[in-house]
């Protein structure tokens, strides 16, 4: 068996290699379930299947999706740049904490929940993009490494929740238990069926993924970010301000991730409580990934995503099996879909295959 | 918001329905379907501490039940939307009797519980009920107060350390009732507390049970999940006492005992009487009169009379001639919390936001 | 403070900064190569399992290490095998990593919760360590504190003082340069990634055979990510390494002595302390380019391959 390298990147193995990734982990996941002596058939069934068998179940899947998909698009505008903003997770967190000042603020109003929600929104929006701005002007002042200062700010941003809870948004009524008041019904984002819990939210996220779209295929901004991401020198050469795109993209993921934070205390959780990021902004990275950092393959890989987490309960509900699991799958899947990319670039030339080829 | 006081003879009740019962499913009861009990945890079974006190209960529930029930267990569920899902899930799948185990999880519960009205929902340490909706708690205050007596007695240098996580209530309540009880034995007793701002970090637990240690403590106890400051005091050769599970094993020369909570006497009762049909949506705080807050795992060094002391203390608790909290009891600020011979009632413990006065430590933030 | 206490907490805030020690140095000799490894987190909580496992099942804590190091290193060739060998990015396989080990660790690990070891005993060398004060701290810890020390040397002789670490900076720094200098670019980097792995799960093995001879699931707290920063800290020095990991595994206990001692300080704000600090160095650092020294290897976290 031997590699050799392709004259041209394959765009057959660009779209076939997150379906390669897909297939290795499910045949090794099947491996392990036989392993632990688990029929493999229906435990696949219950993990991929089972979660989306209803309307209900796509309703929750397109719920645990929308804030992965708000902080995909915008991580992937980053990337794209090739800034590696590690942070959609703290840029989230303050989110959550812009919209939920706002809207706690307005918990007691008799009227214009509509602006409230629209303003809580923007806050959620604003502090993410303000968190997101440190670290643009620390690459753009400073030159640091935005990997290393997106991630420090991540755990500040969780203390910073951590403090708020515990301190001046805690519910003064909440027998002193660290969480905020629950926003009252109006204050909600309207839900897009009476009987689900998936909200407006996902069209914005939606949007955003359009949005995404429409910005890197046809507008010059979307051309100048991919060329700041092939080098900034050239995208100094071609005339435009590298500076300008670094902040661009960073602010425009710190909206979005902030947006996603608003989102989540204005939709299915109703208040400002510790944990409201289960770890979304990590999670959008590899969704990035596994969507090859396309609109169309985020929206994809989100909701593949969003199953696993869903599937891994429904394991541990039918079968018994640790939530661990779950980790494992994703972490699985990264594996095989980073390795798979590799044949997009390479091929694997079996002995004895080339010779054929020859002859034909 | 006021607590339900059990009905007497109950204990008696549920004795001769147990009784009855082989009776029924002789005869030809037994098509009757199993009763479907789920379970739903925030921290991971992993962490070792409050969720595997839990899950302890839920085997031996399955061993007492047997065919009658069929349970389902879930950990590691974040509480916000997930935690919606997750028991929606459950009771869509056909539970009929659910336990949301985490503080976090009460507002989920109650949206639920809303939409599921034959479901039966039992949330632990909240204070929400709705129709289909109770709510559970150990006095696991109790425990520690005991605990507290014990330590003060087999102190020697009359410091005892306390590894906290977050001063939210639960935590404080353990550190007060331990204070109280430790100087019900020994009036002039310190306590010192070190918060290490998490439930879970076993090397801080441990640095900081090293330093409470250093500092001159005796006798080391904690509220984490981890049992790290345990071992710190085995290592260091003091007495420790264990929380949530019996942590004996992590100390097996020093061990002084373990405030373990037992939920199986809770959760029998509440299969049974949804088994029954006489489940009814209770604020049902539970403690020593039903061995909710036990303490096991007594240490091989341990004095006969520092077990026969506390079994007194315990027996005067069962008999409601000891209050754990009764005033005077001022906090560290200097303000009276409790008048003199005024007794809390639960609305004033679940909601405990002060550390008593003389207390070492003081509470952050 | 008396004398003994005083040589207490000097014995534990030594011990506080090992896993930390471990971590960052492997992190600093797999960086200074150009390989950036998010994956710190996975791999220490594999280390610790895996170790505690082992010692607990062959009642040695010795081979409990052997294992945690091999799995160190298991992990570390995947990651120059994705990253190297399939060019995957270092950011993704990193992340890839950490969560696949956070999962696996707690799979494999479920069954050893709630039971205890002995651990590794410390050694008590004669005479010093009963010296006032410094003895116990110094001389009378686990030998896994004194191989940390001992790699803390070997990596300052190894990057700083030999020949090797002028190839392992010239990979790290512009590899398509070193590759045309005729340097095995792939091979260093690999090497290095692989020497990082064991490091990293040294680092859990000590938590979990050392520090807290137990197991819980995700029990390193988030160290692996400050090992990362302390690197950072530390401008890439092997000696500012040594430093910072053992200020901050000071810090911690620093925290609990300030609460004792009536201090306000918020928790929350000393928890995320070292974060804060890491972003100041950073910004002091890109002040002192000047100084060459104290940077960042510039082809850090950026993909090789000889054919292009």
């Amino acid at each position: 068996m031997k590699l050799e390298k392709r004259a041209e990147p394959s765009a057959l193995m660009v779209y076939l290699s997150p379906v390669l990734a897909l297939l290795a982990t499910l045949l090794t996941g099947a491996a392990i379930f036989a392993i632990l002596g688990q029929p493999p058939a229906s435990v696949m069934t219950a993990f991929f299947i089972d979660p989306i068998r209803d309307f209900y179940g796509l309703s929750e899947l397109l719920l645990k999706a929308t804030p992965l998909l708000l902080c995909a698009v915008g991580l992937s505008l980053c990337f794209r740049a090739r800034v590696w903003n590690i942070g959609a997770e703290g840029q989230f967190i303050l989110g959550t904490l812009g919209g939920g000042v706002v809207a706690l603020a307005c918990n007691d109003m008799e009227s214009g929940f509509g602006w409230a929600l629209l303003v809580a929104s923007l806050a959620g929006m604003a502090a993410g993009m303000a968190w997101a701005a440190i670290v643009a002007l620390l690459k753009d002042r400073f030159d640091c490494s935005e990997i290393l200062t997106s991630i420090m700010l991540n755990y500040i941003a969780l203390q910073l929740l951590l403090w708020a809870v515990h301190g001046p948004l805690k519910d003064p009524a909440g027998f002193n238990f660290p969480e905020s008041a629950l926003l009252v019904e109006d204050l909600l984002l309207p839900t897009l069926h009476p009987d689900y819990r998936v909200h407006m939210g996902l069209l914005v996220a939606l949007g955003a993924a359009a949005g995404l779209w429409l910005l890197i295929s046809r507008s010059l901004l979307g051309f100048q970010v991919r060329v700041f991401g092939e080098s900034s020198a050239a995208a100094e050469y071609a005339g435009f301000s590298a500076r300008a795109i670094l902040w661009f993209v960073l602010a425009a993921c710190g909206a979005l991730a902030g947006l996603a934070g608003a989102f989540e205390v204005l939709g299915p959780v109703g208040q400002v409580t510790p944990n409201l990021s289960a770890g979304y902004g990590f999670s959008a990275i590899i969704v990035v990934f596994l969507g090859r950092n396309h609109p169309v393959g985020i929206v994809l890989a989100g909701l593949l995503f969003a199953l696993t987490f869903i599937g891994g309960e429904n394991l541990q509900i039918e079968f018994g099996l640790p939530r661990s699991i779950t980790q494992m799958f994703q972490g699985m899947l990264l594996f095989y879909l980073l390795a798979a990319d590799f044949l997009i670039n390479y091929r694997i030339r079996l002995p004895g295959f080339a010779a054929r080829e020859a002859r034909a | 918001m006021h607590t339900t006081r059990k009905p007497r003879f109950q204990g008696l009740r549920r004795y001769l329905a147990g009784a009855l019962l082989p009776l029924f499913l002789a005869g030809g009861a037994q098509a009757q379907a199993p009763l479907k009990v789920a379970f739903m945890h925030e921290n991971p079974v992993g962490q070792g501490g409050w969720t595997l006190s839990h899950e302890l209960a839920r085997k031996k529930l399955e061993e007492h039940f047997g065919d009658r029930i069929e349970t389902t267990a879930l950990d590691g569920v974040p509480p916000g939307g997930d935690a919606e899902r997750v028991l929606t899930k459950l009771a869509r799948d056909g539970n009929q009797l659910i336990f949301a185990t985490s503080f976090g999880f009460m507002n989920s519960a109650v949206r639920v519980a809303k939409r599921f009205p034959k479901v039966k929902f039992e949330h632990a340490s909240g204070y929400t009920t709705a129709r289909n909706l109770g709510t559970y708690q150990i006095r696991a205050y109790q425990g520690r107060y005991l605990a507290g007596y014990a330590a003060a007695m087999v102190s020697k240098t009359g410091r005892l350390g306390y590894v906290g996580s977050f001063p939210i209530p639960e935590v404080l309540r353990g550190i007060n009732a331990y204070t109280i009880g430790a100087r019900a034995a020994k009036p002039d007793i310190q306590v010192e507390v070190a918060w290490i701002n998490s439930w879970s970090d076993a090397s801080r637990s441990r640095e900081a049970a090293d330093l409470l240690i250093a500092r001159g403590a005796d006798v080391i106890t904690h509220h984490t999940e981890t049992a790290a400051s345990i071992q710190a005091a085995e290592k260091a050769g003091v007495w420790s006492v264990g929380y949530q599970t019996d942590r004996s094993a992590f100390a097996p020369q020093h061990h002084l005992v373990s405030v373990a909570h037992n939920w199986y006497p809770i959760y029998v009762r509440k299969v049974q009487s949804v088994i029954d049909g006489t489940w009814k949506p209770h604020v049902d705080w539970v403690g020593v009169e039903e061995d909710a807050t036990q303490l096991v795992g007594w240490g091989p060094e341990v004095p006969e009379a520092v077990k026969t002391a506390v079994a007194g203390q315990r027996q005067r608790m069962i008999d409601g001639d000891l209050r754990v909290f009764r005033g005077p009891l001022s906090d560290d600020q200097g303000v009276q919390r409790v008048a003199d011979g005024e007794v809390p009632d639960d609305a004033a413990l679940i909601s405990m936001e002060w550390m008593l006065g003389g207390v070492i430590g003081g509470v952050p933030n | 403070m008396d004398a003994d206490l005083i040589a207490t907490l000097l014995f534990s805030t030594l011990r506080a900064g090992i896993p930390l020690l471990f971590c960052s140095l492997g992190v600093l000799l797999a960086e200074r190569s150009g390989m950036l490894n998010l994956g710190q987190e996975g791999m220490m909580l594999m280390g610790a399992v895996v170790g505690f496992i082992v010692a607990s099942n062959s009642g040695s804590p010795g081979l409990g290490v052997l294992a945690a190091a091999l799995t160190g290193l298991a992990f570390g060739a995947l990651f120059s095998l994705l990253t190297l060998k399939l060019q995957t990015n270092q950011v993704a396989t990193g992340l890839a990593m950490t969560i696949f080990g956070t999962g696996l660790s707690a799979f494999v690990g479920e069954n050893y919760v709630g039971t205890s070891i002995d651990g590794i005993a410390p050694l008590h060398i004669p005479l010093l360590s009963n010296l006032p004060v410094v003895g116990q701290a110094l001389f009378a810890q686990d030998w896994l504190l004194y191989l940390a020390w001992a790699l803390a040397l070997g990596s300052y002789w190894l990057l700083h003082r030999s020949r090797w670490g002028l190839m392992i900076s010239a990979v790290g720094e512009n590899p398509a340069v070193a590759h045309r200098l005729g340097l095995p670019v792939l091979r260093i980097r690999a090497l290095m990634a692989c020497i990082g792995g064991v490091m990293a799960a040294l680092g859990g093995a000590y938590l979990s055979l050392v520090y807290t001879p137990l197991w819980t699931e995700g029990m390193t707290a988030g160290r692996g990510w400050i090992a990362l920063a302390l690197v950072v800290l530390a401008g890439w020095r092997t000696g500012l390494v040594l430093v910072a990991a053992h200020v901050f595994g000071m810090a911690g206990i620093l925290n609990l002595l300030m609460q004792g001692g009536g201090i306000p300080v918020s928790a929350n704000l000393l928890a995320m302390a070292p974060y804060l600090l890491c972003i100041v160095a950073l910004v002091l650092l890109s002040r002192q380019r000047d100084f060459g020294r104290y940077q960042s290897p510039p082809g850090l976290g950026q993909n090789f391959s000889p054919d292009n």
